[in-house]
């Protein structure tokens, strides 16, 4: 079948006008292009850009979809900014020489800002939480003592987690407990002891959280915001039969939220991310996360003379001796072996 | 001497004369093919041999991640996802095939009760689907409530019994289309014939099955396909400690780190050619048999008045099937998102409708499923148009090796988890050369759309495969005979003959864009999130009520717009366009 010359033109024109009005919107050369899964960096964007005139992209998704796309991306990056919570995926960008070092000016971290950032300035971190607070159901189940005590009879069937495989923030508690207990194998002797006695793998915060709300599990171990908005969240709004009450256990991990800059970017990304950088690393930023009132906002600032929103606990310390910082450059090189361990073994 | 200059008038004649003879209808389409198909599909699949040259590895050439994928572990996986697909498939298409005879050639009353559900069967996530399961067998859930306890079902819903439990329920709807699309146009002379010849019912409906062979083997197909690339029932029920299936490693291996696109790769060809074994076992059953019994001669079938027993009998057996695949996630949906404090049921639980207040009043759903609702409408215009070429493709008795490409990659394209190619897209439209000469696609509205399209494009083909392939060449062949031309036949010959199974896909293609969530959540561009990225930031935000509030909200507005859409097709459309598989009372 051919067609009419006047059909024919016409099917050109039109392939030439759709081709023509598919403008570069992700790619605008005069915004920032920021890959974020972090629910308060619309905010701190829409401030930044109040603040400089420079544009932001916020490309907000959840951990894995964004380190998919960045990976998908590798050979034409397309994000000038990352902002994630976990320190393991930014030290393995680092170590596949992806990411510009930078270092923002006139930035007073406290002892836990300090120990978290990395020396090459790699990567900047404005803020932590933990890794894991232990949610549990008060009406059902005593409160957890140890790492020990999840695994004995009175938590049988009782226990659920995320899987470090879907969960970003998950990976940092698994290695926080190889951390501890001294090796890889005694991590992998406690989880199937846990497994024993009933542990639940679930995907992540939200679906652990579920099984918690749902009575399928009394103690969930989750990212320590999550775990403070189901206490806030229930003392709301209280149901019979459900009251969530968070512990943390000796050690806890630290995990930082981390936000990198792309080593190969263009000069006005890497341009604009460095002023966005130093404008998170400020307290003005902090401020704005805190009050964006999302479940990321319950988080401990890593600057000094900033707090945490009212509903966080108190700051944690080194000197309590309850929390423990982990070396992201040692654990990312064993990321998918451990991970592929959880899965086959675990989940 | 004087140089003679070329005319204009010349130089556009023969630009026309180019773009007569070079570009044909079947040129632009097939470059429409390959664009949106096989290139991604074909880039993402080359990672497995060549990860260097998507900058995944190091190796050119490599069959390194065949050896990873031939772990245990994901060989169990992908043997799981094979007989899922096969147990779904067979049992989707003989239930639809039932079901189609019941509602289309008997006075059931409970057939007007399955065309409005039919839709919002297809519209449930298959996820939805399987918590409305979770939520009834569950520990503290309603049959535990209720104080009744049946672990034994409960493991049998979280493994092999449970999983191909809901990929039929899901696959069902797919199957249903294109059978009672191609039962409508065989009208009811066969089965008359076998009858006046003696033959007992059960031969007349042998017969029918016979006849209705190819939709059939469509049905069994594109189910097969969805089943084995399904992560919404994978995602509730499966895991490795009971029984996991390929997309549930395949995802897992997608979204965590470290991510590694060549194993990915190699699970998706394995997963492919499970597909190959699916068109073979296809081609196979049809070769050498025709089936062109679609005309302008077909009449109006007369309903079967059934017995008092076989009325009751036929009822209770499409009311069941609605209580167990629409039911069960309706429940799901109404305690997600009405029921206060679920699972705490015991003694204090509230139903009101406070997350829908909640999110009426929340612009995070008006846009995005505004957003959305534009996206499925044009996605549903364009691939129809392009489903209905795609399908006469593949009936077509010429186009032998083009008709088995186009057959291969509308199959892959279902067969692949969405996620993986959503990859594939980025691969093929984030190259540095194509940029580099101002070819900006990636990260933009239109590249998203193209995607959908793509991704709607097979199943929308397969459910017009059946119709297509009753249809008799020698209608159209007459109208030319006569005069008329290419486009001119197509209008008044084959499209009011294929009218209304086209607005069946139209509707389907609507429905299933309107929800879809992997292809948005990689592709969609900074400030215009689709719906189920919403919904999806919602649910990971611990805000179940909410997000499903969102969720029924996007399916009660499908199906608005699938009654409009068959509303203004009874009012508007030619009395002769309707007349096909119309039933006398």
């Amino acid at each position: 079948m051919k067609l009419s010359p006047k059909i024919s033109l016409a099917g050109v024109a039109i392939v030439a006008i759709l081709a023509g009005s598919l403008t570069p919107v992700a790619h605008a050369a005069d915004s920032l292009q920021l890959y974020a899964a972090l629910d308060y960096s619309t905010d701190v964007a829409t401030a930044f850009t109040a603040k400089t005139g420079i544009p932001v992209n916020v490309t907000a998704l959840s951990t894995g979809p964004l380190l998919a796309k960045i990976t998908a991306e590798k050979n034409n990056p397309q994000w000038g900014a990352y902002w994630a919570d976990g320190a393991e995926p930014c030290a393995a960008f680092d170590l596949d020489k992806q990411l510009l070092h930078y270092k923002p000016k006139r930035v007073r971290l406290n002892p836990i800002g300090v120990k978290l950032a990395p020396k090459n300035g790699a990567y900047q971190v404005p803020g932590f939480t933990e890794m894991v607070g232990v949610v549990y159901n008060a009406a059902k189940v005593r409160k957890p003592t140890s790492w020990d005590d999840l695994a004995s009879a009175d938590f049988k069937n009782q226990v659920g987690m995320n899987n470090p495989s879907v969960s970003g923030p998950t990976y940092p508690f698994i290695a926080g407990l190889i951390e501890q207990l001294g090796s890889e194998d005694a991590m992998k002797a406690y989880l199937t002891k846990l497994k024993a006695n009933g542990l639940r793998a679930f995907d992540k915060n939200s679906k652990t959280l579920a099984a918690l709300n749902t009575g399928v599990i009394n103690v969930g171990l989750v990212q320590s915001s999550a775990a403070i908005t189901e206490v806030i969240k229930y003392k709301a709004s209280p149901v019979a039969g459900l009251r969530p009450a968070v512990t943390y256990l000796q050690k806890t991990t630290v995990l930082p939220s981390c936000l990198a800059i792309d080593g190969k970017a263009s000069a006005f990304q890497q341009d604009a991310a460095k002023k966005f950088v130093d404008f998170v690393m400020s307290s003005e930023a902090v401020q704005i996360m805190i009050k964006s009132n999302t479940g990321d906002s319950l988080f401990w600032p890593t600057l000094n003379s900033t707090f945490p929103a009212a509903a966080t606990t108190t700051m944690p310390s080194f000197a309590s001796g309850l929390i423990q910082v982990v070396d992201p450059y040692k654990y990312a090189t064993i990321q998918g072996e451990v991970q592929d361990w959880f899965t086959k073994n675990i989940a | 001497m004087q140089k003679v200059e070329p005319s204009r008038d010349s130089f556009s004649s023969r630009a026309l004369l180019f773009v007569r003879t070079k570009i044909s209808p079947m040129t632009i389409f097939w470059l429409v093919i390959v664009s949106i198909l096989v290139l991604p599909i074909i880039l993402f699949l080359a990672v497995a041999f060549s990860p260097k040259l998507l900058d995944q590895g190091p190796e050119w050439f490599t069959f390194n991640s065949f050896k990873a994928a031939a772990d245990p572990y994901f060989m169990r996986s992908i043997w799981h996802s094979f007989v899922m697909g096969v147990v779904s498939s067979i049992l989707a298409t003989a239930i639809a095939l039932g079901v189609s005879w019941i509602v289309l050639r008997t006075n059931s009353a409970a057939r007007k009760v399955w065309n409005l559900a039919i839709f919002a069967l297809l519209l449930a996530p298959s996820y939805l689907i399987a918590l409305g399961w979770e939520r009834i067998f569950e520990r503290a859930g309603v049959l535990n409530i209720a104080g009744i306890d049946l672990p034994f079902v409960r493991d049998l819903l979280y493994g092999p019994v449970g999983i191909a439990m809901i990929l039929t329920f899901k696959g069902i709807p797919f199957a249903y289309l294109v059978i009672s699309n191609a039962m409508r146009g065989l009208g009811e002379e066969f089965e008359q014939a076998v009858r006046v010849h003696g033959g007992s019912r059960i031969a007349a409906f042998k017969m029918m099955s016979t006849l209705l062979l190819p939709a059939l083997w469509s049905g069994i197909a594109i189910v097969f396909a969805e089943s084995i690339s399904d992560f919404g029932v994978a995602s509730q029920l499966s895991s490795p400690g009971r029984y996991s299936v390929a997309t549930f490693t395949l995802y897992k291996s997608v979204m965590s780190l470290p991510v590694s696109f060549p194993l990915c790769a190699a699970i998706s060809i394995i997963l492919l050619m499970l597909i190959v074994v699916a068109l073979i076992a296809q081609s196979r059953a049809l070769r050498g048999r025709s089936f062109r019994v679609l005309s302008g001669r077909t009449r109006p079938i007369t309903r079967q008045k059934l017995s008092p027993l076989a009325s009751v009998t036929s009822n209770a057996a499409i009311y069941i099937l609605l209580i167990l695949t629409l039911g069960v996630p309706v429940f799901g949906a109404i305690s997600a998102s009405m029921v206060q404090g679920l699972g705490t049921v015991i003694s204090n639980y509230q139903i009101n409708f406070d997350n829908y207040i909640r999110v009426i009043k929340s612009p995070l759903l008006r846009s995005p499923l505004l957003f959305s609702a534009e996206a499925a409408l044009i996605t549903a215009s364009v691939a129809v148009v392009l489903a209905a070429i795609s399908s006469r493709m593949l009936v077509s008795t010429k186009n032998g090796t083009g008709k088995k490409f186009l057959d291969f990659f509308l199959l892959a394209a279902v067969g692949l988890p969405g996620i993986v190619f959503a990859i594939g897209y980025i691969f093929a439209y984030n190259l540095p050369l194509a940029q580099r000469y101002g070819f900006h696609l990636y990260g933009t509205v239109a590249l998203l759309v193209l995607a959908y399209i793509a991704t709607a494009l097979p199943s929308t083909t397969r459910s017009l495969v059946g119709n297509m392939n009753q249809f008799q060449e020698s209608l159209s062949e007459a109208c030319r005979v006569h005069g008329s031309n290419g486009i001119k036949t197509w209008l008044t010959v084959v499209l009011p003959l294929i009218s209304r199974p086209l607005l069946a896909a139209w509707c389907l293609t609507y429905c299933g864009t309107l929800l879809e969530l992997p292809v948005s959540q990689i592709l969609f561009p900074p400030g215009h999130a689709p719906l189920a990225v919403g919904i999806d930031h919602a649910l990971g935000n611990y805000d179940f009520g909410g997000g499903t509030a969102m969720e029924v909200f996007a399916i009660i507005s499908a199906l608005i717009v699938v009654a409009v859409a068959f509303g203004l097709y009874e009012k508007l459309a030619p009395v002769g366009w309707k007349q096909l598989g119309r039933a006398r009372a």
